[in-house]
């Protein structure tokens, strides 16, 4: 019983940890917090529902989802963060501000399309199939689910540091200003990265929608209040960090839920959150060696 | 009288040795010169002394007091202040504002009383827009008092930050390259204004790499290089020292003056 | 006139109450603390003045004071940890404030009536009281203006290096800011609750985040104009865009967007600057040629 919910949090880590890949590299790179990242998780999910819907097979729906989050991601650097860039400070108050506009937008678009309702895929768009290992069971979905978290964070991570792109990111992350004397430009660099973030925001919109069989205007929002707890417990801008506190975090989330009263769980997840950021500021797992705190360095 | 006492300082960044065995002494009413190439640990070492980074290794006094931990507002109130090499106002608020921010350390009015805006808190923001305006006048920039200061020339908004420093009554005024990017006739005058407030009883750390503005203005003259002092003594005696040459060797700043 | 009150009165009500909050969010802001907190105090501000008025003996203006002093309580201890934080850090950490006390509400059940809310509380608040409170807030803001507390703040949120080196200590500062935002929060939660004759813990969700610091950066995070400005846009701005009023959440976001990247110090700040100017004879351009 145990066991299986510690297998089921881990499904829902994994999840967690899709959506939150692509929240932390675009802060890793640009020390921005992208409050847009839940809009464009859900508009994944609404295009791949209504390609399905018009008959376009599940797979090429997905790579559609993909395409289209990423682009929605390239347009909020372009229009909500691109323009804040040529400030000199303030840019960390006014990022979240912008994108929370952004965001406010497409779930109002959202909202129009589906009429307020909750949209679901067709019966049989992915096959429902279980199977039992030591006792435990365990969905053909989420089985893929693992195989995506695994094959995408260690794609990322290769990409990030084995290709020239990658080092290019890592470049610009560390100092943009130097980066753009080395030749590389910043501003490639940042779409590219908006590109990466929103298509895996999009592909996980498509994952949670399946899991769920629910697709609605307001589905961003609870990922993103987890999202702030991943990135901060593994780190901001930590990948591998980002990942790990999501396991944990879907794995706390579960067993809390069975053995504790409602409320008690996230009150309990948001109090270690608060706790983290008191204790250890850089996150968990590796440091993230932002300035959290003052005093003397 | 008050002294400044670096003995043996030493400031590294994870591996990178910046300031190695610094020693030196300043006094108030002198003007004592810091020079050295770009990247010598000139504005690391300022840094130090207020409070902005932590020391590795060595002590720094005020007065035989130990500052070398104080948090930079514990420093400034003991009368150690400065400006900064890249200029940093509040860009948004008025020449006035800026240079009042500067006494803060003398306001008295109880938290209480500037909540309800009651008359000591008044009185107190009346005489000090007095005194800051006052202030101005010793700058000659008293016209620009309500100007945004984020919007002046840059040889005003130097005159700003260090009138504002000055607003802090400081025993020992730090300057962080304060000619830097002036014309001649710019800097003669701030010279000439240096010496005013030196003779005022004000010690005076002129961090420079312009070697002649320094060799012109100082007795005592120190020189950095990669974290060390490499010489120290009046300008002609550092000047002509192999070391000071070979450092500065090859860069444009030196010639015209050996 | 009288008649124009009368109609409009619901609207000029809400029109205090999110004056009130927005005060509230941006005495931190004006301080340089990326708090967002705000909602989390004005939640424990309307829950506390609801119990005390319905489960225990006390009237209306003694629930108030308790939940204008409790909640400033909170601010302080809040303070504590948050002083050491900086930025999207602080940021981060006043929402897991806001969602601890949101999710206590609903485990809280036997005193707080869990997803229900609380019901049944007595109408206290009458319009002239929240006249009352707003003119008490505008005159602290207005003497903070005018004083070292005033001085400090702004010097702390445009360098708060540079603040630190003239003496000024961030800490006592930021300390103040954090008390004085979870009182005017406590107070005009309070308000809130014994207003609206039942509060509910979704009220004080993540929307109620948002559109606190909505005003604020419509408005302007420096100025007592600022908190006027934001909130008579967000009162008028429904009336206006009846038409748009199935869109209103994407204008809502659009001027969100719009307002940051055109007007970064809000529309209430802008203004007070080009008075400023214009009375002081000295604006941005008329100096601004030999700028290097």
């Amino acid at each position: 019983m145990m066991l299986q919910q510690i297998l089921n949090g881990i499904a829902s880590g994994a999840v967690y940890a899709l959506f939150a890949l692509g929240f932390s590299l675009i802060f890793g790179v640009q020390r921005i917090l992208n409050l847009a990242h839940g809009g464009v998780f859900m508009a994944g999910a609404f295009v791949s529902f209504y390609a399905v819907d018009t008959g376009v097979p599940f797979p090429l729906a997905i790579l559609l989802a993909m395409v289209v989050a990423g682009l929605v991601s390239v347009l909020i650097d372009l229009i909500a963060i691109q323009p804040l860039r040529r400030r000199s400070h303030d840019i960390e108050y006014a990022a979240i501000v912008s994108t929370l506009g952004i965001d406010m937008m497409l779930i109002s678009v959202a909202q129009q399309v589906s009429n307020t309702q909750v949209l679901r895929f067709p019966f049989g768009t992915f096959p429902i199939q279980f199977f039992t290992i030591f006792g435990l069971r365990i969905s053909l979905l989420q089985l893929v689910i693992f195989a995506a978290v695994i094959v995408l964070t260690g794609g990322l991570g290769w990409y990030l540091n084995k290709t020239s792109f990658g080092r290019q990111i890592r470049a610009v992350a560390e100092n943009p200003s130097t980066a753009s004397l080395l030749g590389v430009s910043p501003s490639a660099v940042y779409l590219q990265t908006f590109f990466i973030a929103g298509a895996l925001a999009g592909l996980t919109g498509v994952l949670i929608g399946l899991s769920f069989n629910s697709i609605h205007f307001l589905m961003g929002e609870p990922y993103m209040l987890k999202a702030f707890v991943v990135v901060v417990i593994g780190g901001l801008g930590s990948l591998t960090g980002a990942v790990a506190a999501s396991l944990l975090l879907g794995v706390l989330q579960a067993l809390a839920v069975a053995y504790l009263p409602t409320g008690v769980p996230d009150m309990l997840i948001f109090a270690i959150l608060f706790l983290v950021l008191l204790v250890q500021p850089n996150g968990l797992f590796g440091a993230a060696g932002m300035a959290a705190r003052v005093g003397r360095k | 009288m008050t002294s400044l006492d670096l003995k043996n300082v030493g400031k590294s960044f994870g591996g990178l040795q910046a300031i190695r065995d610094v020693s030196f002494t300043m006094a108030s009413g002198e003007i004592t010169g810091l020079i050295g190439p770009n990247g010598a640990g000139k504005s690391t070492l300022v840094n130090l002394i207020t409070g902005l980074l932590k020391l590795s290794s060595g002590t720094i006094t005020l007065d035989g007091q130990d500052i070398g931990t104080a948090p930079p507002e514990a420093v400034v109130r003991l009368g150690v202040a400065r400006t900064f090499q890249n200029i940093r106002l509040l860009t948004d608020g008025t020449v006035l504002e800026n240079v009042m921010i500067g006494y803060h350390r003398r306001e008295t009015a109880s938290i209480l009383s500037g909540l309800l805006a009651l008359p000591s808190s008044r009185a107190e923001t009346a005489q000090l827009q007095d005194a800051a305006m006052e202030m101005l006048g010793r700058f000659e920039i008293g016209h620009l008092a309500h100007a945004t200061a984020g919007a002046l020339s840059y040889g005003h908004q130097r005159r700003v930050e260090m009138a504002r420093a000055f607003a802090t009554d400081p025993q020992i005024l730090l300057l962080d390259e304060p000619v830097a990017g002036m014309n001649e006739a710019e800097s003669e005058s701030l010279g000439h204004l240096f010496r005013k407030l030196a003779d005022s009883g004000v010690g005076i750390l002129l961090i420079e790499h312009d070697v002649k503005f320094v060799s012109k203005l100082c007795h005592q003259v120190h020189v950095l290089d990669s974290g060390r002092i490499i010489a120290s003594g009046t300008p002609d005696y550092v000047l002509k020292h192999p070391d000071v040459v070979a450092a500065y060797l090859g860069t444009d700043e030196f010639e015209g003056v050996a | 006139m009288m008649q124009f009150f009368t109609a409009n009165q619901a609207l000029f009500d809400f029109f205090l109450l999110s004056l009130g909050f927005a005060y509230s969010q941006q005495i931190v802001l004006r301080a340089g603390v990326f708090s967002i907190a705000t909602v989390g105090f004005v939640a424990i501000g309307a829950y506390l003045a609801g119990y005390l008025v319905t489960k225990s003996e006390f009237g209306g203006l003694p629930a108030i004071l308790a939940a204008t002093l409790v909640a400033g309580l909170g601010g302080l201890l809040l303070s504590v940890p948050l002083s050491r934080l900086r930025g999207v850090f602080q940021a981060i950490a006043t929402l897991a404030f806001v969602e601890i006390v949101l999710n206590a509400l609903y485990y809280l059940e036997p005193y707080t009536g869990g997803a229900m809310g609380m019901n049944r509380i007595p109408k206290l608040v009458e319009s002239w009281h929240l006249l009352i409170a707003v003119a008490i807030v505008i005159y602290v803001v207005w003497s903070i203006g005018r004083s070292g507390i005033g001085r400090a703040w702004d010097a702390i949120r445009q360098d708060e290096t540079v603040a630190a080196c003239l003496g000024v200590s961030i800490r006592k500062y930021h300390t103040l800011a954090f008390v004085l935002s979870g009182a005017i929060g406590g107070l005009f939660g309070a308000m809130q609750g014994l207003y609206f004759y039942t509060i509910t813990p979704e009220q004080f969700g993540f929307a109620m985040v948002v559109s606190v610091l909505t005003t604020i950066v419509l408005g302007g995070r420096a100025t007592l104009a600022g908190p006027i400005a934001g909130a008579l846009i967000l009162a008028v701005l429904p009336e206006i865009a009846r038409p748009l009023a199935e869109n209103r959440l994407f204008l809502h976001g659009a001027i969100l967007l719009a307002v940051i990247i055109f007007v970064p110090d809000g529309v209430g700040d802008l203004l007070v600057h080009k008075l400023r100017q214009r009375r002081n004879g000295t604006g941005r351009n008329m100096i601004g040629g030999e700028t290097s």
